[in-house]
C-alpha cells in the first residue's frame, strides 16, 4: 500500500480548489490521482468513503460543495495518518554548540513585553533602563532580543552588556559574531558594529580574528574599518597596524592612521615623520590628533602662526577695523583640534587665554557671547583630555588654571570633582561662588545613571575627537548619592539677598533658571519614587518656595505645580502674588498670569484673599506705569467677580 | 461573596487596572492630591469621593465591594473602565489616606437596588417569554438566510478558483461580506473577510503555503455553514430555541453570557486553577489581541484556556490581562462548550501563593504517555471547527536536541516527539535550547500539539516547563 497516493490526491484537491473547479471534467491530473488512490480504497473503510466522494466530483451538480467535503475529509485523514515518533540522533542540552545557559525568571508578561518593546523601539526613541533590567535581560526570552538591539548603538544597552557579558562567559562572542552580515557590502552595513562590540568587551582576546577581518579583502569595507578600530584595543597590535598602514589603501589606511594616533606607539614614529615631510592638508586631522612628540612640534608651529595672525587682527581692531578671522567656526574648530591631546602645550593654552581676554576688551572684536563659546570649547578640550585618565593632562589643567583662573575654572572644577568628589565643594568653596556661571555649567552635566546607580559627569566630545571611540572616556563618576554640600551650594540665595554679593539682574535670572534645571529630578534622570528622587524633589520644592518669595522668575512656580500639588491649601498662599509682582515689575502682564490661581488646590476664600492682597500690592507699586497698573487691577477685579459668581 | 475595602492592595489594583497607563495616571492623581473628599461606609463595603478633573465640576468616584467583584463607578466621561479616578481612589486607600465614615450616597444605593432586582428577576424567570421566543426564532431564521449567502460565496470562489480573485470580484465579495453583518453571523463574516484579504494579497504575490491556508479557510467556512444550518433547522423544526452545549453557537459568532452557561450546566463549583502559560496572540482575522492563558484544573487535570479579547480599535479601553503566578480558588467556574482546552471564565476568585505540593499535584496530572496524548489531540484536530492546535501537559524523562538541526526532542518511556515552533509562539524552541540543563530532566511540558502539513507529522510547540518547584514559562 502506497500512502503517498493519498497525499498526492490531497495535494491535487487543494490545487483544484486553487485553480477553480468549474472545469473539473478536464482536470486530468486530479483524475489520475484518484485512479492511483483506488487500491488504497479497498484497504480501509474511511479511505473507501473518501475515494467514493472524490469520484462523485465528476458526477455531482454541486462540485464546489463536494470538493470542500473531500478536502475536509482528506485533512482529517491526514491528521490521523500523521506520525509523531522522532528518531533523530540527539545530544543533551546543546553541549556541542558551546551555547550559553540563561536563567528563566518569574516575570509578568506585561513586564516582559515592556522590556521587549523598549529593546525593539526605534533608535530615535529614548528608552530608559535600570539595574533590574540587567537581571531581566538574562532571561532566555529576552536575551536574543537584547543581542539584536545592540545594533542601535545605544549607550545604555552597552552599559548593560558590560554588566551581564562577564556573567555569561565567552559563548557570547560567537553569538555576536553570528550577527555580522558579510553579504551587505554597503557603507550602511550596521552589523559591522558587532566587531566594535567584540573589541570593546573582549579586547585583545580576538586579535587574530580582527586581523583576519582586515586582511580579507572580500569582506565589506565597513567591517574591515571596524576591525581596524578594534585593533586599537591593545598596544600589542601596534606592529600589525604599522604594517597595515603600508599594505592597505584609502579608507582602511586612514582608519589605521586614526588608531595609530590614538595608541601613539613608537612603531608609528616613522609614519608621522613621513606625513609631516610630505605635508598634505588632508592629513592635518590625523597629525592634530596624534599624541606623538614629532606631531606636537609640528602642531605647535602651526598654532603659533595662528596666534601671530590673531595679533595682527587685534592691532587692526584697535584701529577700529571689524575682525572676522577669529569669529569663524572653522577657525575655532581647527584650534580646538590642535590643542586636543597635547599635554605638552601649557604655554599654548595660556597664550590663547591671554589673546581671547585681550580681544574681549576691544570693541567690535570679540563679543561677550563669542568669548563664552571660545572659553567653553577650550575648556572642553581639557576636560576631554582629563577623561583619558592620564596624569600629564591633570598637571596641565592645574598649571593653566594657576595662570588663568578666570578662564580655566571649568576644567579645574571638573578635575576637582573627579579627584575629590563631594569634597570639591569644600575645597573650592570660594571659587564656586566667584565663578558661579562656570560651576553651574559643569554641574549641569551631572546625570543619574540608573544602570550603575551612580551620578556621572558626562561630556560630549568635541570635533577634535572625530574618528575616536571615546564613549567610555567621556564620563566619570561624580558621586553615589548627592552630597548635602551640593544641595546647600545650589540652594543658597546670597547673590540675591546680600547687597554686597548681589549679581546683576540678568545673571540672577540665568543662575536661578539653571539651578532649578539642575535640581529637577527628571532632568537628573532619577527614577520616580526612588529615595534620591524624593530627596531631590524636596530640595527643589523648598528652593522654589524660597525664591518665589525673594526673586520670582516664573520657572519656580512651574516646578511647584509639577512637583508639589498635595500640600495644605494654606501653603500656596502668596505664591501667585509673588509671581505676578515679579512679572509686573518687568513691565508686562496678561490675564494668563493668573492661571496658577486655578491650578493650585486653594479654596475659593483663599483665592479671593490672594487676589485682594495682590491688588493692594500692585496699587502700591510706584515703579510701574499707571496704564499697566490699571490693567492689572482691572483683570484682578474681573477674576474676583468670577470667583464670587462661582 | 461580599467583600470590603480591606482587600485592597497593590496586587489587587494592578489586576483591576485596565492598563499600565491607568496605573501611572492614577498614581499621579493620588500623589498630587486629586481627591478633595474621601469617604467609606461603616462596613467598608463602599469607598467613594470627589475628584478634581479637567471638567468643570468634580467627578464622583466610587468602588463598591458589596458584590462578587468590585464595581467601579465614576461620573467622568472616560471610556476606559475602570477609569483612572477609580484606580486612584484605590491608591488613596492603599496610601493610608483618611476616609471619613458616611452613609451610602443615594445614587449608589439606587444602583445597588437595581442590581438586586435584576438578580431576583434572573433567578425567578427560568423560561423565556413569548416575545423572546419569537425574537430568538426570528434571529435563527435570519441566520439561516445569512448562511445561504456565505455558501454562495464559498461555492462561487471555489468554482472560479481561490487564486483568481481580482479587483472587481474582490469588491463584490467584500460587499457580500458586509451584508453578512446583518445576519448575526460575525464569526463567518470575519472568516470571509480574511479569505478576501488573503486572496487579494495572493493575486499580488503568489505563495503556495498561503493558497493552502486560504483553501483551509474555505473548508472551515463551508463546514461552519453546513453544521450551523443543520443545527438551526433542527432548532426551528423542534421549536426549541434554548442554547445547547455546542461549539456551533460560538462558531457563528455568538457570545455566551455566564448566566447562559450556568443554565445549561456548564459550570463547576470550587475549582482550583493554576496558570501554566500566558501569551498575547495578535489575531488579524478578528482584528484583536487575544490574551490567552492556559490553566490546569488541579482536581481534574483538565487544561483550559482563558481568552481576553481586546479589539485593536478599543484595546485601551479594555482591561488587559497579565500572567498569574498563584493558585486561584474559584467558587463558580464557567466552562464554554468545546473539546480539549475549553474556554473558561469566572467572576470572583481568591488567589493564594503556590506551595510545593501544588507543583507535585500538577506533575501528577500529566498525560499517560506521548502516544495517548497525541491520539487525543488527533481526535480534536480532525474537527474542521477546532483550533489548529491543542495544549496538553506531557510528562518527560528528558528533553534533548537533534544533532543535525538542533530541534528539541521530548522523551518519555521510549516514545519521542519533536518540538517545533508555531506562528503564535515563534521563539519558544530557541528559549528551550538555552535554559539550564536541570530543567530538561524529569518534569512536565505544556505544549501545543499541531499537525504540520508539509512534513505530515505531529509536533509539539513548547510553552512552559513544570518542575517540582517551579513553572518556567518559555513565551
Amino acid at each position: 500500500m502506497d500512502i503517498n497516493t493519498f497525499y498526492e490526491l490531497r495535494t491535487r484537491l487543494y490545487a483544484t480548489a486553487a485553480a477553480g473547479c468549474g472545469l473539473i471534467e478536464e482536470d486530468f491530473r486530479l483524475k489520475r490521482a484518484i485512479e492511483a488512490f483506488q487500491p488504497m480504497a479497498a484497504a480501509n473503510k474511511v479511505f473507501g468513503r473518501f475515494y467514493q466522494m472524490c469520484m462523485s466530483l465528476f458526477t455531482t451538480e454541486n462540485v464546489a460543495g463536494t470538493l470542500v467535503d473531500c478536502i475536509a475529509l482528506a485533512d482529517a485523514l491526514a491528521v490521523t495518518q500523521g506520525s509523531f515518533q522522532d528518531n533523530s540522533e540527539c545530544v543533551e542540552g546543546c553541549k556541542e554548540k558551546n551555547e550559553i545557559k540563561l536563567q528563566p525568571q518569574k516575570m509578568l508578561h506585561s513586564t516582559l513585553q515592556d522590556l521587549i518593546d523598549r529593546l525593539t523601539a526605534d533608535k530615535r526613541k529614548e528608552c530608559k533602563y535600570n539595574k533590574n533590567d540587567t537581571e531581566r535581560i538574562l532571561d532566555p526570552r529576552i536575551f536574543p532580543i537584547f543581542i539584536d538591539s545592540l545594533i542601535k548603538k545605544d549607550r545604555a544597552l552597552e552599559e548593560i552588556a558590560e554588566v551581564i557579558f562577564p556573567k555569561l562567559g565567552d559563548g557570547v562572542i560567537d553569538l555576536l559574531k553570528e550577527k555580522i552580515n558579510y553579504e551587505d557590502t554597503s557603507a550602511k552595513n550596521k552589523t559591522a558594529y558587532y566587531v566594535r562590540l567584540i573589541s570593546k568587551f573582549y579586547g585583545e582576546k580576538e586579535n587574530d580574528w580582527y586581523v583576519s577581518l582586515v586582511e580579507n579583502e572580500e569582506n565589506p569595507k565597513s567591517i574591515r574599518i571596524e576591525a581596524v578600530e578594534a585593533l586599537g584595543c591593545s598596544m600589542e597590535n601596534a606592529q600589525k597596524l604599522a604594517e597595515l598602514y603600508k599594505t592597505q589603501k584609502a579608507a582602511i589606511k586612514n582608519q589605521v592612521l586614526w588608531v595609530l594616533a590614538k595608541l601613539n606607539p613608537p612603531e608609528a614614529e616613522d609614519i608621522w615623520k613621513k606625513l609631516i615631510e610630505k605635508y598634505k592638508e588632508s592629513n592635518d586631522k590625523y597629525i592634530y590628533a596624534s599624541k606623538s612628540d614629532i606631531c606636537a612640534e609640528f602642531v605647535r608651529k602651526r598654532f603659533l602662526e595662528k596666534m601671530e595672525s590673531w595679533e595682527e587682527a587685534y592691532q587692526k581692531a584697535k584701529n577700529g577695523e571689524k575682525l572676522s578671522l577669529i569669529h569663524q567656526y572653522t577657525n575655532r574648530e581647527e584650534i580646538t583640534c590642535m590643542l586636543g591631546r597635547k599635554y605638552q602645550f601649557s604655554d599654548c593654552f595660556c597664550m590663547i587665554a591671554d589673546k581671547l581676554e585681550m580681544m574681549r576688551n576691544v570693541k567690535k572684536n570679540l563679543t561677550k557671547e563669542e568669548y563664552v563659546v571660545w572659553k567653553a570649547d577650550i575648556n572642553q578640550v581639557l576636560i576631554l583630555n582629563l577623561m583619558e585618565k592620564e596624569q600629564e593632562y591633570e598637571t596641565l589643567v592645574k598649571e593653566v588654571y594657576e595662570a588663568h583662573k578666570d578662564f580655566y575654572f571649568p576644567a579645574r572644577f571638573f578635575l576637582a570633582l573627579k579627584e575629590l568628589k563631594e569634597e570639591a565643594f569644600e575645597v573650592f568653596q570660594e571659587e564656586i561662588r566667584l565663578y558661579r556661571y562656570d560651576t553651574l555649567q559643569v554641574l549641569g552635566n551631572i546625570r543619574y545613571n540608573r544602570i550603575q546607580e551612580k551620578y556621572l559627569l558626562e561630556w560630549n566630545h568635541p570635533a577634535c575627537y572625530e574618528g575616536f571611540n571615546t564613549w567610555d572616556e567621556s564620563r566619570i563618576c561624580a558621586f553615589e548619592s548627592i552630597p548635602e554640600s551640593y544641595f546647600s551650594y545650589l540652594t543658597e540665595t546670597d547673590y540675591i539677598e546680600n547687597p554686597a554679593n548681589r549679581m546683576p539682574k540678568f545673571q540672577i535670572q540665568y543662575t536661578l533658571n539653571r539651578t532649578l534645571w539642575i535640581l529637577d529630578p527628571a532632568m537628573l534622570g532619577l527614577e520616580e519614587n526612588s529615595r534620591e528622587y524624593e530627596r531631590c524633589k524636596q530640595t527643589l520644592i523648598s528652593f522654589a518656595f524660597q525664591i518665589n518669595k525673594v526673586y520670582s522668575i516664573g520657572n519656580e512656580i512651574d516646578r511647584i505645580e509639577r512637583y508639589y500639588m498635595n500640600g495644605d491649601s494654606s501653603e500656596y498662599r502668596g505664591l501667585v502674588t509673588n509671581y505676578v509682582m515679579g512679572v509686573v515689575s518687568q513691565g508686562r502682564f496678561s490675564s494668563w498670569e493668573l492661571r496658577y490661581l486655578d491650578r493650585f488646590p486653594m479654596t475659593q476664600g483663599e483665592k479671593q484673599a490672594e487676589l485682594i492682597d495682590l491688588k493692594k500690592k500692585v496699587s502700591q507699586m510706584s515703579e510701574i506705569k499707571q496704564g499697566l497698573r490699571e490693567d492689572v487691577i482691572k483683570v484682578i477685579d474681573m477674576k474676583l467677580q468670577r470667583i464670587q459668581n462661582d | 461573596m461580599s467583600q470590603t475595602a480591606e482587600i485592597i492592595n497593590e496586587e489587587l489594583i494592578r489586576s483591576l487596572a485596565p492598563n499600565q497607563n491607568a496605573i501611572t495616571n492614577a498614581r499621579k492623581i493620588s500623589s498630587s492630591g486629586g481627591f478633595i473628599t474621601l469617604y467609606q461606609t461603616d462596613g467598608k463595603d463602599l469607598i467613594f469621593g470627589e475628584c478634581k478633573g479637567s471638567g468643570k465640576s468634580n467627578y464622583q468616584t466610587s468602588v463598591d465591594f458589596s458584590g462578587d467583584a468590585p464595581v467601579f463607578r465614576c461620573s467622568c466621561p472616560s471610556r476606559q473602565f475602570p477609569c483612572k479616578h477609580g484606580v486612584a481612589i484605590l491608591y488613596e486607600w492603599v496610601n493610608g489616606k483618611t476616609f471619613e465614615v458616611a452613609e451610602v450616597p443615594e445614587d449608589v444605593a439606587k444602583k445597588r437596588d437595581k442590581i438586586e432586582k435584576r438578580k431576583v428577576k434572573e433567578a425567578t424567570t427560568s423560561q423565556p417569554s413569548k416575545t423572546s421566543l419569537a425574537a430568538a426564532k426570528k434571529k435563527l431564521q435570519k441566520q439561516l438566510e445569512g448562511l445561504e449567502l456565505a455558501e454562495t460565496f464559498v461555492s462561487d470562489l471555489l468554482n472560479r478558483g481561490v487564486s483568481s480573485i481580482n479587483g472587481s470580484s474582490s469588491t463584490s465579495y467584500k460587499n457580500l461580506a458586509k451584508q453578512l453583518g446583518d445576519y448575526y453571523l460575525p464569526e463567518l463574516q470575519a472568516i470571509m473577510m480574511e479569505i478576501i484579504t488573503a486572496a487579494e494579497d495572493l493575486s499580488k504575490q503568489p505563495d503556495d503555503n498561503e493558497i493552502n491556508r486560504l483553501v483551509a479557510l474555505c473548508v472551515r467556512l463551508s463546514s461552519s455553514v453546513k453544521k450551523s444550518r443543520e443545527y438551526i433547522q433542527i432548532k426551528l423544526e423542534s421549536d426549541n430555541v434554548a442554547l445547547e452545549d455546542t461549539i456551533l453557537y460560538e462558531a457563528m459568532g455568538g457570545i455566551w453570557k455566564l448566566s447562559q452557561l450556568r443554565e445549561i450546566g456548564l459550570y463547576k463549583e470550587n475549582a482550583r486553577l493554576i496558570q501554566l502559560s500566558f501569551q498575547v496572540i495578535h489575531d488579524d482575522m478578528h482584528q484583536a489581541n487575544i490574551e490567552t492563558g492556559y490553566w490546569i484544573d488541579l482536581d481534574s487535570g483538565e487544561i483550559s484556556r482563558t481568552e481576553n479579547i481586546r479589539p485593536y480599535k478599543s484595546a485601551k479601553y479594555i482591561k488587559a490581562e497579565d500572567s498569574s503566578f498563584g493558585i486561584y480558588y474559584i467558587p463558580d467556574l464557567y466552562r464554554y462548550p468545546g473539546g480539549i482546552n475549553r474556554r473558561i471564565r469566572w467572576e470572583g476568585m481568591e488567589q493564594k501563593e503556590l506551595e510545593e505540593k501544588h507543583y507535585s499535584e500538577i506533575l501528577a496530572k500529566t498525560e499517560e504517555s506521548i502516544g495517548a496524548a497525541v491520539k487525543k489531540a488527533k481526535n480534536e484536530l480532525k474537527n474542521t471547527l477546532s483550533k489548529e492546535a491543542c495544549a496538553m501537559l506531557f510528562p518527560f524523562e528528558r528533553i534533548t536536541f537533534a544533532k543535525e538541526d538542533g530541534h528539541g526532542v521530548l522523551e518519555y518511556q521510549g516514545e519521542r516527539i519533536a518540538l517545533k515552533e508555531t506562528a503564535h509562539y515563534p521563539e519558544t524552541c530557541k528559549v528551550l535550547s538555552v535554559v539550564p540543563e536541570e530543567l530538561l530532566e524529569r518534569g512536565a511540558l505544556l505544549g501545543e500539539v499541531f499537525y504540520d502539513n508539509s512534513r505530515r507529522q505531529i509536533y509539539v510547540c513548547p510553552l512552559s516547563i513544570v518542575t517540582e518547584s517551579a513553572i518556567v514559562e518559555l513565551c
